[in-house]
């Protein structure tokens, strides 16, 4: 027995995983049959894995009534809010919940314009045993700080906040991810609130628990599903912004291994990342006509 | 950041391949768990790791309690978040233990090394009698109350012909996540690693029939090389990482960057980095992380360097007395192991086996395994 070093290895003929995170129509055609016949795991693997800007789960993977018998158009599902997006049914703690594609730009029944997710920080993360980079939540408070802030700069006053959207009647639903649902801004004024999907609405739209010690959040799916709800029921404009969640970078090559110290600084990213977001919704309101 | 508590050096085993032998009882007080809860808290108050850990934990039971008591307690004074664990070699377990454990969310891990000639010939009581009668009964309770719980297996020299018969044997008695080490201190010899190359290749032949199968389970060392393929250098935030993402606090309170470097407690101080009570040296803690990260020149060129388990530290400390310095048997057993996993990795995605596809690259398999068992067992 003795040490050697292997001086050449060949590169194994199976792929690494980023070849298949940019081709991830590999995932959406080998399914496991199991979890072909169980509408729920094929709904979450399609919001989870599929879901968002890379759409493009098949209609070969996914059982007809499943995928709600809408094939995707040629080529479709290449970017974000066209012409097809996977239906998203997921269990959550409180029941099954479906959440349908949202169009950005005017909704013919009520139009009311439901801005795009503009897109600042990964918005996602896990926390748990393996998880060395957790990320960093934004509180309800101090998002709403940022937006109303960033909004009272460019001349936009929210006079609520913690609006009770149904009651106020802005809404016509009070069932599902509605259910006891708070606008956490709203311009009387410009008829326009915002919603800020954090970790304590991770349930609601869509994130599921996991029982183990590790747990992934995925907050830019959620405001995703958030936008498609709130763009079913709503009578009035709408912002969506999400929890950047920006990781601590205790990574190594640091000097200071400090926690609260890269917690600090991972929190200052996520607040430029959700002014970004802001700014972005501020600039395409003014285009769209919602702001003057 | 796991934070292993080595509550009590008493056993009720005498596993002759124990690298901490029972000899002179010692138990952690409770003041020094609740120092080291509080500790856990103020450095990773995100989601600590309490992980209970012995001799035979199960021995201090009303520790454990109590400690996780106070973790309660904890969370809802500071708003920090814990998770527990126990590792135990299941002679105390009973049904009333699980169902505690059920309602404490503490996850329990037992050690159980396959078939009764490779169990019994290592995992003893102090009379000598094999042990595998009185556990067999055990571990079915436990996967009954926990099916996700971690079965740790320890292959010898001694029982090296038996790997393959083992793992056949856990999984098919419902075991989900079988953790698997040699036994690296032993005596092995070139014949010994004839035998092992044997089993690996069975074992591989028995995981893709199990993967084509669609079945699910976790088989450490063949998911480890596989995913040090997959997913390249990232596959290394799953380790330990030396100090840095685990501690092992030993029954006074004294800080040591891993398990195997507490032994007894107290005469392996060199490698103590802090207590719970005046905190952790991270000048130290550092020292030893760099240290263990600085490969020897055979092993910076080689070519498996990225996907080899050579930057173990308590590993390489156990069987060379140096942290950064590997053993020739790791270096034959790692050698010999890549390959063989890599032809089955090349078999099954030749294959295009859904579940091999899923497991490995998908971020949320999980998730997605979880909801099917759940949607299952409805
Ligand atoms: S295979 Fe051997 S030489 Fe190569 S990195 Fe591992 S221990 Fe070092």
């Amino acid at each position: 027995m003795r040490i050697r070093p292997a001086r050449k290895y060949p590169n194994p003929a199976y792929p690494a995983y980023r070849l298949v995170a940019d081709n991830p129509d590999v995932l959406s055609r080998h399914v496991p049959a199991a979890w072909l016949r169980n509408e729920i795991v094929v709904g979450a693997l399609a919001a989870f894995t599929l879901g968002g800007c890379r759409s493009n789960v098949t209609v070969e993977a996914i059982p007809p009534a499943t995928a709600g018998q809408q094939k995707p158009d040629a080529g479709a599902g290449g970017s974000c809010g066209e012409a097809w997006t996977p239906e998203r049914r997921i269990e959550t703690f409180g029941g099954t919940v479906e959440f349908k594609p949202a169009k950005t730009g005017v909704r013919k029944k009520t139009a009311v314009k439901i801005a795009p997710l503009f897109i600042h920080g990964k918005g996602a993360g896990s926390t748990g045993c393996v998880a060395i980079a957790p990320p960093v939540f934004m509180s309800e408070d101090a998002a709403r700080d940022i937006v109303i802030g960033e909004m009272k700069a460019a001349g936009i006053d929210f006079d609520r906040t913690d609006v009770d959207a149904v009651d106020e009647k802005m809404s016509d639903s009070a069932e599902g991810p509605l259910k006891d649902f708070l606008l956490d801004g709203y311009s009387t004024k410009l008829r326009l609130g915002f919603e800020f999907v954090s970790m304590e609405d991770f349930a609601r739209f869509g994130g599921v628990h996991s029982r183990s010690t590790v747990q992934r959040y995925d907050l830019k799916t959620c405001a995703e599903n958030a936008r498609s709800v709130l763009g079913d029921h709503f009578k009035v404009n709408v912002a969506i912004f999400y929890d950047p969640m920006t990781n601590v970078d205790m990574g190594r090559g640091r000097k200071e291994r400090n926690y609260p110290a890269a917690e600090k600084e991972a929190r200052l990213d996520s607040a430029t990342d959700l002014t970004a977001q802001v700014r972005d919704f501020i600039a395409w309101a003014k285009r769209e006509g919602v702001l003057k | 950041m796991h934070m292993t508590l080595h509550i009590t050096t008493g056993c009720t085993m005498r596993c002759d391949y124990c690298y901490s032998p029972p000899l002179a009882r010692r138990d952690m007080e409770i003041a020094t768990a609740r120092r080291a809860v509080d500790y856990a808290a103020e450095l990773y108050p995100v989601n600590a790791g309490i992980i209970f850990f012995g001799g035979e934990p199960l021995l201090r039971l009303d520790l454990i309690k109590e400690t996780i008591a106070y973790c309660g307690e904890v969370e809802k004074a500071k708003n920090a978040h814990f998770h527990h664990k126990v590792t135990t070699n299941g002679m105390l377990m009973d049904k009333a233990f699980l169902e505690y454990a059920g309602e404490a969310n503490l996850t329990v891990a037992m050690s159980f090394d396959g078939v009764a000639a490779a169990h019994d010939a290592h995992r003893k009581r102090a009379d000598g009698s094999g042990t595998y009668d009185a556990l067999l009964p055990k571990l079915d309770l436990l996967l009954k109350h926990q099916p996700y719980a971690s079965v740790f297996m320890t292959v010898s020299s001694e029982t090296v012909g038996r790997y393959a018969e083992s793992v056949e044997f856990l999984l098919g008695r419902g075991v989900r996540y079988l953790i698997v080490s040699l036994n690296y201190a032993g005596a092995w010899t070139d014949a010994h690693l004839k035998t092992l190359k044997k089993q690996y290749v069975k074992i591989a032949q028995f995981y893709e029939r199990l993967t084509l199968a669609e079945r699910k389970f976790y088989l450490s060392p063949f998911e480890v090389k596989l995913a040090s393929h997959v997913r390249g250098e990232d596959h290394k935030c799953h380790r330990c990482a030396l100090g840095m993402r685990q501690v092992s606090v030993a029954p006074d309170g004294a800080i040591y960057p891993c398990v195997q470097f507490v032994k007894d407690g107290e005469n392996n101080r060199g490698f103590s980095i802090g207590d719970v009570f005046s905190g952790m040296d991270e000048s130290g803690r550092d020292r030893m992380y760099e240290l263990s990260q600085r490969r020897t020149p055979e092993c910076e060129s080689c070519a498996l360097a990225t996907r080899c388990n050579n930057d173990c530290s308590c590993l390489n400390w156990q069987t060379t007395g140096v942290i950064n310095e590997v053993s020739p048997l790791l270096c034959e057993t790692e050698r010999m192991l890549i390959p063989i996993v890599d032809r089955l990795g090349e078999r099954l995605y030749k294959k295009r086996a859904p579940m091999f596809i899923q497991k490995h690259y998908n971020a949320v398999y999980p998730l997605l395994s979880l909801l099917e068992d759940q949607e299952a067992g409805r």
